[in-house]
């Protein structure tokens, strides 16, 4: 009785807007809580119970926050972090995943399962020996050691993600075109990645996401303002004596503005990346 | 194929397990060298160190220059650190929050020609960063700060990643400064570290709930808590349930704590050298630290507090009394910056512990960060560290940490009443202009100078061993399990005491 | 001249290779390494087999940590498996104007973590905060929840915290299953009388078997090992250690007690946990092949 009742109820199409809209609700009450209070005077911040509307709408968390911290400086520093990390994962991890999947070799599920494992240690683990390692060779306080640890971070589930997608290839096609006298490498370049182009999309916004919210290894890593990534900077607003809730954030919805941009732009392809290539067997 | 890559795998993996075995190891190396040097004192065939050239004594001795209204640098500087045109730091947290180090590094460079260049690093990461730049070696960064200083400094001296600085601390200057200070910065025989700011306690209040309550203002920690109470019934009373009898930081400074309570008692936390929580004293203070907030006089919110959201609890008028820095004591003098307080408050030295404790027992813990050298940086950089290191810790600078920010002084020749007159407001108002802040209230005397002195005057000091932030987590951890009901409060620091026993004995 | 096409992968997956060796396993061998020493930064390193791992075994705070991460990571992915699947099939069933129901979705994926544990902590905040505010006004409680002041309800906040940032994922990969299985299955499905539940037991679950494990495979590995969230929101590990995790006791033994002995060998138990964690799940989802 009570599982029919559910079933007419779950049956509509109305009941789909109703618990997403509910759950959206939950969802991004912290981002809006986060935009009202960037509005906000610090003294109306501090108030209880607290108010929702900003009674004295204010820019000047806005203007504090730009101009006290660099944070143009942090954003470039974040989109050259990610965009090198996203481009050097994407160019060699298509060549590997595509070796993988479609010119096995003895050992090649050898590595393929090393790749998934290495995903799995927890690299807060690695990081002394990386600290270690990036001293000797110079690069404590350079973008290219954060880099470097974010390209191990991201490295090995793209290519485990890329290698579902070429999976998934139809294998005769590239035969076809072999036949028809094309190298494997044009091949690849003029038959595989077009049609796979989105699927690889949707990995590297995956990456770029992964960098872009990378914390703990610039922390480390990196010294100079000028080489700070928004997610070191942004710890910056958390005062000695007061934290500024209202520049964090400030702070942070400069943060998201790019990357949600940028995920709204791509969020279709990576529905549909994901599901040319993941999600099936 | 498959199990020739498999092999090479296994290969590498032992490989680099074998040569982090083998490591030459950092440590020993350190240990070694500093051995030596103590056999090599007499005979030196070893060239001087650039510091080492630098006339300390001249023009004038050592203590004079320190104590001159205007610093006076030694003779040979320029040549010791000739080419160097930076020192690199470590900051805690924004420089915005440190105007008077600003001051201070303005007034260095415009001596030297030697610029300070901050790093600002958010005190919960500080230890971290500091670490990591010295366990790796890293040259960048000259000058590191421990913001906790008596529980981080033997840490890192003993794995002896710091700079000697003996140079600095010849028996006439160590005679300056208080014993406790000199006592924490030593390590085997050998200075590493210098002041840089502290903040001794004081007792705040607020006259206007003493009234209120009829009562006098409290000379004994048992008069708090009576009077504590009553606040906070009053306080209920008139439907204020978010204000309470007293606040206290739940967190790290949670040891001040419990030390005032132990050093009210004449009692010490440190027993040949290592933590006795099982004191009479010891226990007498947890006890009561606890009490208050399983008696409802503290709110349970104090868990979570440091020593930054619990002054300012106070400072938004949502508590009667709190043992604070006395740093605050400059601060809420800016009405403006806190209205809810406004006038209504005052301060006394610590609380003794019951009416039985002669009035040397009005005492408590004394905070300071530290300043240490990075060995890893270049020798030259180096002497210019100390250069300034000599600086930070004159009268002169010594006096902008009091005047502008409200910071105790080490030296006790600090405390003058005329001291305000020497200070160069234009310099403060330059310094902040260039940080982007309101220019502190030119303030033309010290405020509550008396208490303070009374307060620095009886302030104790201990240096605890390597392995006491372990420690200090353990009491932490149980004293919320005692403030929650989990356990009894004597059961919990029977536990806490069996952990630090763990902690501090050897592996 | 032309390579065999076994050679031709090999050469196209070498730089891939190198790539591995140079970033994971050297460090890991090093990692390795580390914990068979005393290297505790006072006294001179030595080697002392497995004394660092006797150390940590006999460590009260060490058990606790293993405990709280074990919480934290099933109870993290529970609520992000349980919030995804509600989201993924709500989505699946609407009809007009998904597109942005889906852009709203992913937002919370843009943030860093850290900044999400600002955000929740300030949500969760008793005097300022809009949670307590709320209930207060639903009068669902008489006094402002501090959340954290509270060991027992601190670990919930974090894990809020944590899930919030990993539900969009969890919930686009689900989503992305769902939208790949035959719609004519289900109409066949319905035409046989089947009902909602029969759907879900039988098509959506069964058929989305290798999104769902992924999903909850990376959130699991994610989760367990995370420390970001607790950074910004219970600094330290949260009041009587009710937040300590097993990567908090790692970045404690290295930065704070400058241990890297014991470090080492915490790092190499994660390590190996995470490992028969991820072996399973491959197993499970990738059993067959």
């Amino acid at each position: 009785m009570i599982r029919r009742t559910l079933d007419r109820i779950l049956e509509q199409r109305l009941t789909a807007y109703v618990v997403v809209s509910f759950i959206l609700f939950f969802l991004l009450l912290p981002l809006l809580w986060m935009v009202l209070s960037s509005f906000k005077t610090m003294s109306e911040l501090f108030q209880s119970p607290p108010t929702y509307w900003p009674h004295d709408f204010t820019l000047e968390a806005y203007s504090q926050a730009w101009n006290k911290a660099p944070l143009p400086t942090y954003l470039l520093n974040s989109t050259i972090i990610a965009l090198v990390t996203v481009a050097f994962t994407l160019v060699a991890g298509t060549f590997t995943a595509y070796g993988l999947s479609q010119y096995k070799f003895k050992g090649s599920n050898t590595v393929l399962t090393l790749f998934i494992f290495t995903r799995v240690i927890p690299p807060i683990s690695l990081i002394l020996p990386f600290y270690v390692v990036f001293l000797k060779l110079g690069l404590i306080n350079t973008r290219t050691a954060v880099i470097i640890y974010t390209i191990y971070l991201s490295y090995p589930l793209m290519v485990w993600l890329l290698k579902g997608f070429f999976d998934d290839f139809p294998r005769e096609l590239i035969d076809a075109a072999v036949i028809d006298g094309a190298s494997r490498t044009g091949t690849l370049f003029r038959i595989v990645l077009p049609v796979t182009i989105l699927a690889i999309m949707a990995v590297a916004v995956m990456a770029f996401m992964w960098t872009w919210n990378e914390f703990l290894a610039p922390y480390l890593f990196i010294n100079s303002d000028e080489l700070k990534p928004l997610t070191v900077g942004i710890y910056y607003f958390v005062g000695d004596e007061l934290t500024y809730w209202n520049r964090m954030s400030a702070a942070g919805v400069i943060a998201v503005i790019p990357s949600i941009t940028f995920f709204i732009l791509a969020q279709k392809y990576i529905v549909k990346g994901l599901t040319a290539g993941a999600v099936k067997s | 194929m498959k199990k020739g890559l498999v092999l090479t795998f296994v290969l590498i993996l032992v490989l680099a397990v074998l040569t982090a075995c083998s490591q030459p190891a950092p440590t020993p190396e350190v240990v070694e060298k500093v051995v030596e040097k103590v056999v090599e004192a007499t005979p030196t065939p070893v060239p001087l160190q650039p510091w080492e050239q630098i006339k300390w004594n001249e023009p004038m001795p050592m203590t004079e220059r320190l104590l001159a209204d205007e610093y006076v640098l030694p003779e040979g500087w320029q040549e010791a650190t000739a080419g160097v045109d930076e020192i690199v730091f470590y900051n805690s947290g924004g420089m915005q929050g440190d105007i008077a180090t600003k001051v201070n590094m303005m007034i260095f460079e415009q001596l030297t020609g030697i610029k300070l260049k901050n790093i600002d690093v958010g005190a919960g990461f500080l230890f971290a960063k500091t670490l990591s730049t010295l366990s790796s070696k890293d040259s960048s960064v000259a000058i590191v700060s421990h913001t906790d200083a008596p529980l981080e400094l033997t840490q890192t001296m003993a794995a002896g990643w710091h700079e000697s600085l003996d140079v600095l601390w010849p028996p006439e200057v160590q005679a300056l400064y208080p014993k406790g200070l000199v006592d924490a910065i030593q390590w085997e025989g050998h200075f590493y570290g210098t002041c840089d700011t502290e903040r001794s306690y004081l007792f705040f209040y607020r006259p206007s709930v003493l009234e209120a309550i009829g009562e006098p203002v409290p000379e004994t920690w048992q008069d708090v808590y009576r009077a504590a109470k009553k606040a906070r019934e009053y306080f209920v009373s008139q439907g204020k349930t978010d204000s309470y009898g007293i606040v206290f930081p739940g967190d790290y400074n949670l040891s001040h704590m419990l030390q005032a309570g132990v050093y009210s008692q004449g009692g010490r936390v440190l027993k040949n050298g290592s933590w006795d929580v099982m004191s009479p004293e010891f226990q007498n203070s947890w006890e009561y630290w606890v009490n208050l907030v399983r008696e409802g006089i503290a709110d349970e919110a104090v868990l979570g507090y440091t020593w930054e959201d619990y002054q300012k609890t106070f400072g938004l008028g949502k508590a009667a009394f709190m043992l604070g820095f006395s740093t605050y004591a400059m601060q809420f003098t800016n009405t403006e910056a806190w209205p809810e307080l406004g006038t209504d408050w005052d301060v006394v030295a610590p609380p003794k512990w019951d009416a039985s404790q002669p009035g040397s027992n009005r005492a408590a813990f004394i905070d300071f960060d530290a300043n240490l050298i990075n060995k890893f940086a270049p020798p030259k950089v180096k002497a210019a560290a100390m250069l300034w290191f000599d600086y930070r810790r004159s009268k002169q600078a010594q006096m902008y940490e009091m005047a502008v920010e409200g910071n105790e002084s080490w030296l006790p020749a600090t405390y003058e009443p005329d001291i305000i007159s020497k200070v160069d407001w234009d310099l403060v108002d330059a310094a902040a202009k260039e940080l982007d802040i309101k220019a502190p209230p030119h303030v033309t005397e010290v405020p509550k100078l008396e208490a303070r002195r009374a307060s620095a005057e009886t302030t104790v000091m201990e240096a605890f061993p390597p392995g006491s932030k372990a420690a200090l987590e353990a009491l932490i951890e149980y004293y919320g399990r005692a403030v929650t009901g989990e356990m009894e409060p004597l059961e919990a620091l029977q536990a806490a005491n069996t952990d630090i026993t763990k902690y501090l004995s050897p592996q | 001249m032309r390579l065999s096409d076994s050679k031709y992968g090999a050469l196209l997956s070498l730089p891939g290779l190198i790539l591995l060796l140079v970033l994971v396993l050297i460090p890991s061998g090093y990692l390795f390494g580390l914990s068979f020493l005393r290297y505790d930064n006072i006294r001179p390193i030595k080697f002392i087999g497995l004394k660092n791992y006797q150390y940590m075994f006999d460590d009260r705070v060490f058990w606790l940590s293993m405990k709280n991460t074990i919480i934290f990571s099933m109870g993290s992915t529970a609520l992000t498996f349980f919030v995804g699947m509600a989201l993924a099939h709500g989505l699946n069933a609407m009809g007009k104007g998904v597109a942005i129901f889906r852009s709203l979705t992913v937002l919370p994926w843009a943030v860093p973590l850290v900044i999400s544990g600002f955000i929740w902590a300030w949500v969760f905040n008793p005097a300022f905060g809009v949670f307590s505010d709320i209930l207060l006004k639903l009068h669902l409680i008489q006094e402002p929840i501090n959340i954290f002041g509270n060991p027992r309800l601190a670990m919930v906040g974090v894990i809020v915290a944590d899930a919030w940032t990993r539900i969009p994922f969890m919930a686009i990969l689900i989503l992305a299953g769902l939208q790949a299985i035959s719609q004519e299955l289900y109409e066949a499905a319905k035409v046989d009388g089947a009902d909602v539940f029969d759907r879900f037991a039988y098509i959506s679950v069964p058929l989305n078997r290798r999104p769902i494990l992924l999903g909850l495979f990376t959130t699991i590995m994610f989760s367990f090992r995370t420390v970001d969230v607790i950074f910004s929101m219970t600094p330290g590990g949260g009041v009587a250690k009710s937040t300590y995790l097993g990567g908090v006791y790692l970045f404690d033994s290295i930065f704070k007690y400058l241990n890297f002995g014991v470090a080492a060998a915490t790092g190499v138990v994660i390590f190996i946990l995470t490992l028969l964690i991820g072996v399973g799940f491959i197993r499970m989802a990738f059993g067959e092949r």
